[in-house]
């Protein structure tokens, strides 16, 4: 883990002096040795109990980080591919070498940080590190510079920078409680030492910490009366970015609540923990299918959509029985697949016309074919068609809502789904369908993830590799289901 | 007997001290600001010119404006005849507490709007609808202030009060103390006419409040009003040092502590009139609109006191 | 005496958080705040005394450095660069802001009477205060306009939090802690360049004229 680390922060200072054509280079080699380094460090781990500690306890990886890991490096290499094609189309466009330095710079301590968030063992460095995430992407949301990226920038500094303090105080209480027990030290935040005494935790301190991380953190995962920012974040940022914050950073800021959840359930006396995770879940639900109805702009759609299966992810988390939490982490994986698949695709067409409206786009089959075919393989995708993978995973969620009783917000949320599935239907075959003059190029590097993503989402219907298979197994034991 | 002595002895302690504490103020600001200042003898000798001029009263002006200097001077010294400084007997102390108190000197602003306006001139009656606002507003907040004591000590008995804090002392409740100080130093402010909600030291039309009321006033009427200001300024500090500095309040009557009561006094009515002073070398003063929201500053800091003390 | 200090300095932040909500000037609002911080690190010094820990000693010495010397100059260089308009604009009157605040002192005593407090804590009182402290911050965000004014909001709940981690928990271990401050610093630093794009942009500091990002 230590070595990921080590290359990616190298790596990140190296991109800001290195001349533009070896970042483009190295930018796809670090990221693979990286995957590589990630894959292996994956496999070792067979059982629920399986923990490699590192660097002093200060780093871990058990089953639940490790799928994170797998995903955040997976998608940061297929996100390295992308971006390449991207930013050369940007550069024809007159964006400077220099803020194309500046681009990967921060995108790389980005990366970093969100990797350093998944493995670390300790709360206080897994704040700095959700903490670094903001402040890594304030300056590429605001990257264009015009009126709009800066607005998205300031209220996505400002509104996460209140939820991670908020999310610190949560974490202060915790520390609270469990230092009595483990003694002042740097030990006590660690959470493989927090979640072995668990029991022995004051429960109406441990829920007051847990409110506090929900709404600090959920205010990072799009929650929604706190999402005010991801709509404006995704849609001004560059669609690298775009990509790897609703693929990957909101399911770290969801992890992040997910450890503090695995002490609650460990402790066995906090009562109502899940209803909080419920209530968010259904009503972020609603608020983006109320949204995604009626957007104008595309990227603002895929990011309420973003929303949306982070909502039915911690739905499942809530449903609480072994089947959800597995199908909540498989829903995870196929999500960030998919999602990133589609922002790449709606990225090639925003690179190329230069215009975020819905209705003025019209005739893509004709101006670029292979970009609207990924398109629309992936939207059929991401609203959970079959044969795709969101199918299944959230056919298993709502399987096992239903075996455990949630009758009313099952049938509630795949009512909204169904909605959600003709707005997105109905926006993107605006956009792909009519008649076009126009003819663009379509680049390879660009198109390439997104084909391999789609075909990678279409395997994982049907088969799951062996090591990822364990983590998702082993996962619900360590989340203490019963 | 000795009672009935002591009681007199504080309030001539109150009345012969409360000129100087005046000066001071004024004189520890010309010395921040660097002037010379004044020497500490000034009030004393401002009264005394004061006293020995003739009364000019304007003729349209009713019994009110003869009547009115008298009854604030009287009702401040009324007041000050229940505020123990050093022991718990004071001259009037059995017939009320310290509510009486605050609605006695209330009696005072109440003549000395009336006598604003009796006049008619034009500043008379802005300065007296200036005061009556203010007064208004911090009346709730010293009340709420004084409850917060009455509470802790379970009385509404100024000497008791100060007695059970000088036994307790604020440590039991440093979080409310905190509060009630400065809602107290807010409250006073505005009362006594200071920096930053009024300026004693000028004559401006448009922002003068206390001043204003009084500008019609003359030779002994005036001496009267002056006299009586300083006096409740010197009550005011005297409550904040004996409620927030409770060292110095004795129950033994021996000569031995009474002097060491009264060396102590100073002392505190000199240590809490530097903040005054500080404060009004370092502020501006506000806009009259700015006025209400520092007073409601101050009744939500004497109502948390309250809350928390509570908790 | 000492958990009297420690109580009272945090009272008196607690006061300097809402005379925040009470101040109408840029200039004058930096000011509170470096008064605030100033208490703040008073107040964690008399805790580092009650438990004699270094920790808490150096907390307190780079309170002091960061948030009353550092912080606060950075932004009365901002406010001086850009020749910003010092009047604070608001949403809500001052008036109306002063007396929702106690509303959200009632609320955060209440939670803490329901929570129970064990164990050894310097000073019971001061659960209550920081979190009064946290909420009273997360107002002044939501009341005021101006994205200085936001930003001074954000550091008071700030010093909310490093009051109750320093009162409850003896202080976050010391990696921790710098990596807060460093964090919180990194974090003020930007937002003031943020503030300096937004006057570029669109001329002012104030937020609500932010407003092209709607549905």
């Amino acid at each position: 883990m230590k070595v990921i680390l080590f290359l990616q922060l190298l790596w990140s200072v190296l991109s800001y002096f290195l001349n533009v054509r070896y970042v483009f280079l190295f930018q796809i080699f670090i990221s693979a040795i990286n995957l590589f380094i990630g894959i292996s460090l994956i496999s070792n781990i067979k059982n629920p109990q399986d923990r490699i500690f590192e660097l002093n306890n200060l780093l871990f990886l058990d089953s639940l980080n490790g799928v994170l890991l797998f995903v955040i490096l997976l998608i940061a290499f297929f996100v390295s591919i992308y971006s390449i094609g991207y930013m050369k189309k940007e550069m024809e466009h007159g964006i400077k070498e220099k803020n194309v330095n500046k681009f990967y710079f921060w995108m790389n301590l980005f990366i970093f940080a969100m990797v350093l968030l998944t493995v670390s063992n300790n709360f206080g460095i897994l704040w700095i590190a959700i903490e670094g995430t903001t402040l890594a992407t304030a300056f590429l949301i605001s990257y264009y510079r015009n009126k709009e990226a800066v607005e998205a920038g300031w209220k996505y500094i400002i509104l996460c920078s209140i939820g991670i303090a908020l999310a610190l105080f949560g974490i202060i209480l915790l520390y609270f409680n469990s230092f009595p027990l483990l003694g002042h030290s740097m030990e006590s935040l660690n959470w493989t030492n927090i979640y072995d005494i668990a029991g022995k935790l004051n429960p109406h301190l441990l829920l007051l910490a847990f409110i506090f991380i929900v709404i600090g953190f959920g205010t990072k995962v799009g929650f929604a009366p706190l999402h005010f920012w991801l709509p404006d974040a995704h849609s001004q940022a560059p669609t690298p970015i775009s990509a790897l914050m609703s693929g990957v950073l909101l399911n770290c800021a969801l992890y992040s609540i997910l450890r503090v959840y695995a002490i609650l359930n460990k402790n066995g006396y906090v009562l109502d923990a899940d209803k909080y995770l419920l209530f968010f879940s259904v009503f972020t639900v609603f608020i983006s299918t109320i949204f995604i109805i009626r957007q104008v702009d595309y990227k603002r759609l895929l990011a309420y959509s973003s929303m949306e299966h982070m909502a039915l992810i911690t739905f499942a988390f809530s449903v609480n029985t072994k089947l959800s939490i597995f199908a909540g982490i498989y829903h995870l994986l196929n999500h960030a697949i998919v999602k990133t698949a589609i922002f790449m695709s709606v990225g090639n067409i925003l690179v190329n016309t230069h215009s975020r409206d819905i209705f003025s786009t019209k005739g893509l089959f004709k101006s670029m074919p292979l970009t609207s075919t990924a398109l629309i393989l992936s939207v059929l995708a991401i609203t959970g068609t079959p044969p795709f993978n969101v199918f299944y995973s959230e056919f298993l969620i709502f399987l096992s809502a239903f075996s455990s009783n949630f009758y009313i917000s099952t049938v509630v949320l795949i009512f909204l789904l169904i909605v959600i599935f003709g707005g997105f239907i109905y926006h993107f075959l605006n956009m792909v369908m009519g008649d076009s003059d126009k003819k663009y190029k379509e680049n390879f590097a660009i198109l390439l993830p997104i084909y391999s993503l789609l075909v990678f989402a279409l395997v994982l219907t049907f088969y799951i590799p062996e090591n990822i298979l364990v983590l998702l197994n082993n996962i619900p034991t360590i989340l203490e289901v019963k | 007997m000795k009672e009935v002595l002591i009681g007199f002895l504080q309030l001539f302690i109150l009345l012969a001290i409360a000129p100087f504490i005046k000066t001071f103020i004024h004189k520890l600001k010309c010395l921040m600001r660097g002037q010379k200042g004044p020497p500490l003898t000034q009030a004393y000798k401002d009264l005394y010119r004061l006293f020995n001029k003739e009364v000019v009263l304007s003729k349209d002006a009713s019994f009110i404006s003869r009547i009115a200097p008298y009854m604030v001077f009287v009702s401040t010294v009324w007041a000050a005849t229940f505020l123990p400084i050093i022991n718990k007997h004071t001259l009037l102390g059995f017939t009320g507490d310290i509510i009486a108190m605050v609605y006695i000197l209330a009696l005072g602003v109440f003549f000395i709007a009336l006598y604003g306006m009796d006049s008619g001139s034009a500043f008379g009656g802005l300065g007296s609808s200036r005061e009556v606002t203010i007064a208004a507003l911090t009346e709730a907040s010293f009340m709420l202030v004084i409850f917060t004591f009455a509470l802790q000590t379970n009385s509404t008995n100024i000497g008791e009060i100060f007695e059970k804090v000088h036994e307790f002392g604020l440590t039991a409740v440093p979080v409310s103390a905190a509060f009630a100080l400065i809602a107290l130093l807010i409250v006073s402010l505005a009362e006594n006419a200071r920096i930053p909600f009024d300026n004693p030291e000028t004559h401006l039309e448009l922002t003068m409040v206390h001043e204003a009321m009084i500008l019609e006033a003359s030779g002994r009427h005036l001496a009267l009003f002056e006299y009586s200001s300083y006096l409740k300024l010197t009550i005011f500090i005297t409550l904040a040092s004996n409620l927030f500095f409770p060292i110095g309040f004795y129950k033994d009557t021996s000569i031995l502590f009474f002097i060491i009561g009264i060396l102590v006094y100073l002392l505190k009515l000199i240590l809490f009139s530097i903040p005054v002073a500080i404060i009004e070398m370092s502020m501006a003063k506000f806009r009259f609109f700015r006025v209400p929201e520092i007073l409601t500053l101050g009744f939500i800091l004497s109502l948390i006191s309250l809350i928390i003390y509570h908790v | 005496m000492v958990k009297f200090l420690v109580e009272f300095f945090g009272a008196l932040s607690l006061f300097i958080a809402i005379a925040q909500l009470s101040s109408n000037r840029l200039n004058l609002s930096i000011k509170i705040y470096q008064l605030q911080s100033l208490f703040l690190s008073i107040s964690i010094l008399f805790i580092g005394i009650t438990f004699n820990e270094f920790e808490l000693y150096l907390s307190a010495f780079l309170n002091f450095i960061i948030k009353t010397i550092l912080i606060p100059y950075l932004l009365f260089k901002v406010v001086e660069k850009m020749r910003l308009d010092r009047e604070i604009s608001v949403y809500i009157g001052i008036t109306n802001s002063l007396l929702i605040s106690i509303l959200i002192i009632i609320l955060s005593f209440y939670i803490s009477i329901k929570i129970d407090i064990s164990g050894e804590v310097v000073a019971k009182q001061i659960f209550p205060l920081s979190l009064g402290i946290i909420l009273i911050g997360l107002f002044t965000m939501i009341v005021r306009k101006k994205a200085l004014s936001q930003i001074l909001g954000f550091l008071t709940m700030e010093n909310g939090i490093f009051l109750a981690g320093s009162s409850l928990t003896k202080g976050m271990p010391m990696i921790v802690e710098i990596g807060i401050f460093f964090d919180v610093f990194v974090g003020a630093l930007m937002a003031a360049i943020f503030v300096f794009q937004i006057k570029t942009t669109i001329d002012s500091i104030d937020t609500s004229k932010l407003s092209n990002l709607r549905e």
